[in-house]
Parts: C-alpha cells; sequence; structure tokens
C-alpha cells in the first residue's frame, strides 16, 4: 500500500532544512564561496592576457595556459603575472575538449581561486565555480562581480541580506570584503604547528 | 460544407490494426540535447568517433579493488561501465567495444581510449573538482582520435546503490554520453543533466530524453525516418539571442519531446520528435543548468539569459505546431520580450513518505505509473507562493492543488504537493510549472514517468474540439480497449440530432488547422484513404455510438491508434463540428 496524502506535521519542517545538504552533489563536486575561500592558496582580481595551449611537461595532455596581469590579492601571494593553467585546447590538429573547465578570454577582468594542481600548475579552484568576470557598470562607475545563474548555490547564502535573495551580480567591493571575511574565517593550516612561540 | 466533411473523413480504423506504426512508447520517443558543437578552423559540429565504432579499453585495477580503494568492494565496475556505454549503443549508430583491461593508468592522448580509477599527478590534475570528467581529442576534421574517462580517486563510488557512494554506472553514462558528442541538457530528469547526488541510480539507463541527442550525432536512417525536426531563430529587440534552452513539449500528453539550445546567430534546430503537435516555450539557462556548464571549443559563455519563459503564441494561449516524420518545420521563430525572469524552480525532491525529512537537489528523478509520493518544489519565495499557482504537465498525473507544508531551505522557500501517476500515465519527462498570471517558471522535464512494465488497455484524451451548434462534442471510450473486447465502442456528445458523426483514426498524431476552429488531430496517411462508410453513426439525443469490438490479435499488444470524430452540423460556418482526439492503447 501506498502512504496518500499525510499531512506533514509543521514542527517537522523546522527539521526538514538540516537535511537538505546531503545531496545535491553535481558533477562537479560542489564548492560555495566559504569553501573556495577557504581551499583556495591563491585568489586574484586580474586581467586576462595571451593564451596558448602545449601538452603538460611529463603527459599526453593538452593544458591552455593563460597569463594573467595581477590586481590585487586577496589571500595568499603573487607576482605581478602569472600563469594559470586549464585542461583542454588546442596543439596543432589536436584539440582536447573536457567538459566543465573554466575558459578565459582575452582582456576579460575575473576574480579566481586559485590553487596548485598535483602537476604543480596554478589552476582555478572548483573549475568553472571558481572563476568570476568582473565588469565595469560605465553608469554607476561601479565595478561588478557577475554570478552564473546556473551557479547560485556558489553565492547564494552570502549575499543574500538585500531583499533580492540570489542576486546575480555584487558590486566587486562588497564581494572583496565577504571573500576576505571568509579567508579570515577559515581554518588555519596545520603544516606550521610548532613554527613561533 | 461537404468537402470539409471529406477531408475529416478520410481515415480509417481497419487497417492500423494491420499496419501499425507507432510501436509501443518508449522506443519511438526520442528526445534532444545539447549537442556537444565543437569548432577546429572552420569546421562546426560534434565531434564524432570514426565510422562509429569504439572501443575502451579500463585500467586493470578495476578488477584489483584494493589498488582503487575510493570504490566499493564488490563493486562490478568494468561491466557498470560497459553497461553504461551500451546504454547509448543500443539506441544508436554507434557500436562500443569492451576492449578489456590495460596497465595504462594515465589519461593521454596515446590513441587509447580509457576508462581509469587510478591515483596519478596526471589523473588527479585533470579531474581537480570534478566527480569524473572525460576528454575527447578531436582533429581538424572534428574525429574523435582519443577519448578518456577519468573518475575522481577521491570521491567514493559504488555499483551497490550505496546511498552515501556515488554511482559508477550513472556517472558512467553521463561521461559516455561527453565522449560520444553530447553536451549537458537543460532536462532535468536527462542523464546528461550536469547534476547528479550521491546514492541516485537514476541515470543509470539513458533517459529517453537523451537518445535524440545521441542521434543528432550519430544518425541512424530509422530515426531519421520516423521522427521530425523543428528549426527557427529566437531574437530579442530585433537581435539574435544565443544560449536560450527551447523545448517541444507534446499536446498529446504534456511529456518533453525534446530540447536544444539557441546558437550564437540566435538559431536552434530540435530533432529526433515524434510527429505529433507540439508547443514551444523558450526559457533562460538561469539554472540549476549554468551558462559556464555548455562550453567547448564552439560554445561559449555569455549566454543570454535576461528574459522570461516564453511560449510561441503567448504564455496565454500557446500555438501548437505540426511535426512530421522526416520533415523540417521551420520557422518556427520566437521574440523575448527584454524582461529578466525574477521567479526560478531550482531543485527538486522527491519524498515518498511525506513527513519527516526529505533531500532535494537540483537533478530530477524518475516515478512509475502507479506511483504516489510528494513533491518538494524549492526555489526563491516559493514558499510564499499560492498552491494553485503551481502544477504539474501532462496526461496521467495529479499534483497538488494544494501543498502539504512549506517553509525555507538557505535563501530559498519550499513547497511540498502531493503527486499521483496513474497507472496508464505515458512515459516520458514532464514539467513542473509556476505561473502567476503575468510570469512563469518551468522545471523542464523534472520527473520521467518510466515505461510502465506491465501496461493494461487504456484509453486517454488530448486536444480541443470545436464547437458546434449543441456545443462542443465529445469523442470517448465506452469500455476498454483490451484485445477480444468484443463490446468495445465509441462514443460523440454534444451533436446535433439527425445528422452524423463520421470517425476516422491513425497510428500517429498530427496537427493541422482546418480552419473554422477545426482542428485535426490525427495524421490520415494517403495509403489509409477508406472509405466512410462503416465509420460514421447518425446522432439521436445529442449523442453517437459506434461499435468497435477490438479484435482478437495478441500482435496489437501495446500499440495505439489516435481517433478523432466530425459532425455534420448546418448551423455552423463550414457546416461541421468536431471532437478531440481519443487515444487507444491496446493490451
Ligand atoms: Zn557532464
Amino acid at each position: 500500500m501506498k502512504a496518500r496524502l499525510f499531512l506533514v506535521p509543521s514542527i517537522l519542517l523546522a527539521l526538514l532544512c538540516m537535511s537538505t545538504a546531503v545531496s545535491d552533489a553535481t558533477i562537479l563536486i560542489k564548492k560555495d564561496l566559504s569553501q573556495l575561500a577557504a581551499e583556495a592558496e591563491l585568489i586574484v582580481i586580474a586581467k586576462v592576457g595571451n593564451q596558448s595551449a602545449r601538452y603538460a611537461k611529463g603527459t599526453r595532455v593538452i593544458f591552455t595556459y593563460t597569463d594573467l596581469t595581477i590586481e590585487r590579492v586577496l589571500k595568499g601571494s603573487s607576482d605581478k603575472t602569472m600563469t594559470v593553467a586549464e585542461v583542454g585546447g588546442k596543439v596543432g590538429d589536436i584539440t582536447l575538449h573536457v567538459e566543465s573547465m573554466p575558459k578565459f578570454r582575452e582582456g576579460e577582468r575575473v576574480l579566481l581561486f586559485i590553487k596548485k594542481d598535483t602537476l604543480g600548475q596554478q589552476r582555478v579552484h572548483g573549475a568553472i565555480q571558481g572563476k568570476f568576470r568582473v565588469v565595469h557598470n560605465f553608469a554607476t562607475h561601479e565595478d561588478l562581480v557577475l554570478f552564473d545563474k546556473g551557479l547560485r548555490y556558489v553565492t547564494n547564502n552570502f549575499f543574500a541580506t538585500k531583499g533580492d535573495k540570489s542576486p546575480t551580480q555584487v558590486s566587486l567591493s562588497e564581494f572583496q570584503a565577504k571573500v576576505l571575511e571568509l579567508v579570515k574565517k577559515s581554518p588555519k593550516k596545520t603544516a606550521k604547528k610548532g613554527g613561533k612561540k | 460544407m461537404k468537402t470539409l466533411i471529406a477531408l475529416l473523413c478520410l481515415g480509417l480504423i481497419a487497417p492500423v490494426f494491420a499496419a501499425p506504426n507507432g510501436g509501443p512508447k518508449g522506443e519511438a520517443k526520442p528526445l534532444a540535447h545539447v549537442i556537444g558543437l565543437q569548432q577546429s578552423g572552420a569546421n562546426i559540429g560534434p565531434a564524432r568517433f570514426v565510422g562509429s565504432t569504439v572501443t575502451f579499453v579500463y585500467n586493470d585495477a578495476v578488477n584489483n579493488l584494493p589498488a582503487i580503494p575510493n570504490v566499493e568492494a564488490g563493486s562490478l565496475v568494468q561491466s557498470a561501465c560497459t553497461t553504461a556505454a551500451q546504454q547509448w549503443e543500443n539506441v544508436s549508430a554507434i557500436s562500443f567495444t569492451d576492449g578489456g583491461t590495460v596497465a595504462t593508468q594515465d589519461s593521454a592522448n596515446d590513441g587509447i581510449n580509457l576508462v581509469t580509477f587510478i591515483n596519478s599527478a596526471t589523473n588527479n590534475a585533470i579531474v581537480g573538482s570534478a566527480l569524473a570528467v572525460s576528454l575527447v581529442f578531436f582533429n581538424g576534421s572534428l574525429e574523435i582520435v582519443d577519448a578518456d574517462i577519468i573518475f575522481n580517486s577521491a570521491t567514493s563510488y559504488t555499483t551497490l546503490a550505496t546511498t552515501t557512494r556515488f554511482d559508477i554506472q550513472g556517472v558512467a553514462t553521463h561521461e559516455f554520453g561527453h565522449t560520444f558528442g553530447l553536451n549537458h541538457s537543460a532536462v532535468a530528469s536527462a542523464t546528461m543533466f550536469p547534476t547528479t547526488s550521491a546514492g541516485a541510480t537514476d541515470a543509470r539507463g539513458i533517459s529517453v530524453d537523451d537518445v535524440a541527442g545521441i542521434n543528432g550525432v550519430y544518425q541512424t536512417i530509422p530515426n531519421f525516418w520516423s521522427t521530425g525536426i523543428v528549426t527557427g531563430t529566437i531574437t530579442q529587440s530585433g537581435s539574435n539571442v544565443y544560449g536560450a534552452h527551447v523545448v517541444a513539449r507534446s499536446v498529446v500528453d504534456g511529456t518533453i519531446g525534446a530540447a536544444a539550445m539557441s546558437l550564437p546567430d540566435g538559431t536552434y534546430s530540435i530533432s529526433g520528435l515524434a510527429p505529433g503537435p507540439y508547443q514551444i516555450y523558450v526559457e533562460p539557462l538561469d539554472g540549476p543548468v549554468a551558462d559556464s556548464n555548455i562550453q567547448s571549443s564552439f560554445f561559449t559563455t555569455g549566454k543570454n539569459t535576461t528574459f522570461q519563459t516564453t511560449f510561441l503564441g503567448g504564455n496565454a494561449t500557446p500555438t501548437t505546431i505540426r511535426v512530421q516524420a522526416a520533415t523540417v518545420t521551420a520557422n518556427v521563430d520566437v521574440s523575448l520580450a527584454a524582461t529578466a525572469q525574477t521567479v526560478n524552480l531550482v531543485q527538486i525532491g522527491d519524498f515518498p513518505a511525506g513527513t519527516g525529512s526529505f533531500s532535494v537537489s537540483a537533478s530530477g528523478f524518475e516515478k512509475a505509473p502507479g506511483d504516489t509520493t510528494f513533491v518538494v518544489v524549492v526555489g526563491p519565495s516559493v514558499d510564499t507562493f499560492a498552491d494553485n499557482q503551481f502544477s504539474m504537465v501532462g496526461q496521467g498525473i495529479t499534483f497538488g492543488p494544494a501543498s502539504t507544508g512549506s517553509g525555507t531551505i538557505g535563501s530559498n522557500g519550499f513547497k511540498i504537493f502531493p503527486l499521483t501517476v496513474a497507472s496508464n500515465a505515458e512515459p516520458g519527462p514532464r514539467d513542473i510549472v509556476y505561473d502567476n498570471g503575468s510570469e512563469m517558471a518551468i522545471y523542464c522535464g523534472v520527473i520521467e514517468i518510466t515505461p510502465n512494465p506491465a501496461p493494461s488497455a487504456t484509453s486517454f484524451t488530448f486536444g480541443a474540439g470545436s464547437a458546434g451548434t449543441a456545443g462542443t462534442p465529445a469523442l470517448s471510450a465506452v469500455g476498454s480497449p483490451t484485445i477480444n473486447n468484443a463490446s468495445f465502442a465509441l462514443n460523440v456528445s454534444n451533436g446535433v440530432n439527425g445528422e452524423t458523426a463520421f470517425f476516422y483514426g491513425a497510428g500517429q498524431p498530427d496537427f493541422l488547422d482546418l480552419g473554422n476552429g477545426v482542428l485535426q488531430w490525427v495524421s490520415i496517411p494517403k495509403d489509409d484513404l477508406f472509405p466512410a462508410a462503416g465509420f460514421n453513426a447518425t446522432i439521436s439525443s445529442g449523442m453517437a455510438t459506434l461499435p468497435f469490438p477490438i479484435p482478437n490479435l495478441p500482435s496489437i499488444a501495446g500499440f495505439r491508434i489516435y481517433l478523432q470524430a466530425g459532425l455534420s452540423d448546418p448551423g455552423m460556418a463550414g457546416g461541421v463540428s468536431s471532437t478531440n482526439c481519443l487515444v487507444l492503447i491496446f493490451q
């Protein structure tokens, strides 16, 4: 026999909220902003420069290497310029395509969460989840961070204060402040145990 | 008007039994995806395996599970993956071979199509934050020269349906879909939908929604001849709209027939549509499928998501279009207002108990005919919306009408609605719709009704009739279309006494506007021309009944016919009124 039309006792409704984080992973392992902030070794605002593709050293896998000019570092340290690698790209006649990897366009301004991969290359952390486009609103002279409407879970719980429960853009200053706050809150690595007294 | 009557009466019932051309549903209901268009130089198209034949091999750790400790002991990895690939082989021109195991550990452009679970620097660098990835190396002619699938060695996997682990077969089906040339789908019950959940096994078999996508890449002749294509251009204020999700929904049963994404020039092409009547709607890729989920060497980000869900013909009275086999229905253009969507449905939960705790996710789920459950619908402010603004589309579905609970989850609200799936519910993905009269949000294909493994004879109706002097005539079944039911009959109501009802039928639905409000819902091929004698009945007391004994032919089990009646009616312009369509499914 199938159950039918049981009313949900309202007391239970409060409990329901707690159970909802269980599933809803994605083909990408979901990262929200606090996880990105905690796990990234480097968080930068940068301008995208040249791109070139080659087989990564010691592999037969094509990566595209994108030069970045760093405007601001929110976590970690970086030179004025750096290069991020992304799997995929074209070498000679051969193109490699991999789903859900971030892509860059020359001239684009971005805010990136970066972490070294197991080949020692700097990579956007969380694939497409760790790349944000930054644009300038010429009307308001404000820099804005654009959210992908399909990846609302990354930002949803961090910018829900202004009436709009899931904004698709916020000002760069608000976004930076939130990232810095999350970096501060994130658990420190234990690697430096026993360093200073 | 005699000519109109004649046109309506061209159909024939008897030959349909002898030569059914619509098979049991499920095999003839292909649906579409975003085909993973790639670009190399001037060539644009899906990357394909040469000759459609493809051999994958497995790193030998699949038979030595201690070497891949993220996989649950007892899992049958190789057979799960091969079964996954065979799902695609079974519905397309692809010929898949399980090439056995090899010692090769790392993904590489080495001419070896490899499935690997190995924890290595190269594999880990590629897979990064994904559960699994597929790599496709293709040449300037868009021929795949190497394809690999890497499962993340840090993710817990199983083939044993353990709820805390990800299902290898489901993930493999998705990844093989990528290697065979498909991009992500915004149909939430599709295997190519970009999210999945731990413990979910729904993606193991490909959804009917995945079939047309693969057939769009590896065309099979039967698929081409049995299905139709809809093309058009999506515009907004005169500009082409890139990245709109264009969906064809069947008027027959409300299932999603197929979907596609508009290209940078605003054009779209929905292929693999079973013939029949459809409505077309356009929705923004505003989640759960992301702009950045659909990228390739051809597809860029920056898709237009600033518009509201819009039906061809308008949301209040959508236009019905006709799709015919081996035919392109062209110029199905939709122009969008530049108004951003403000309502959105982003997650769904299957909550059979209806009490206690539930979980929700972005991807849809399956329900079988006869199932009852509670559906948790999640989205911004959903808890504050009126119950009667929510619906689930199509035949055989009882959804709501009242919610049984509501609340908030993080920044979203939710409502819980009862759902009953009738035992005769037609298989296929169904939409959940929020419509407040000024704006609509559609959770595209979020619940997929699976085929009934033990179907019984049934009938259902769809489509509008045209008003006559005595009201709008209705065609209904008297009894059940069970094989050898000698007393089965067809009944027409709301006719004009003394006038005649003409019955006609075909093996496929169709759509033609015959003027004066008369819509033809059945496909009447020329080969089926038949004198109307014997398929008409005189109307008395507003009714006409046609005895329609079901022959004792076991071979017609599972086949269906589409029936309609035209009624002479001198009081109407055109001299005729017409009924809805009645679908009979024999068992
Ligand atoms: Zn995918």
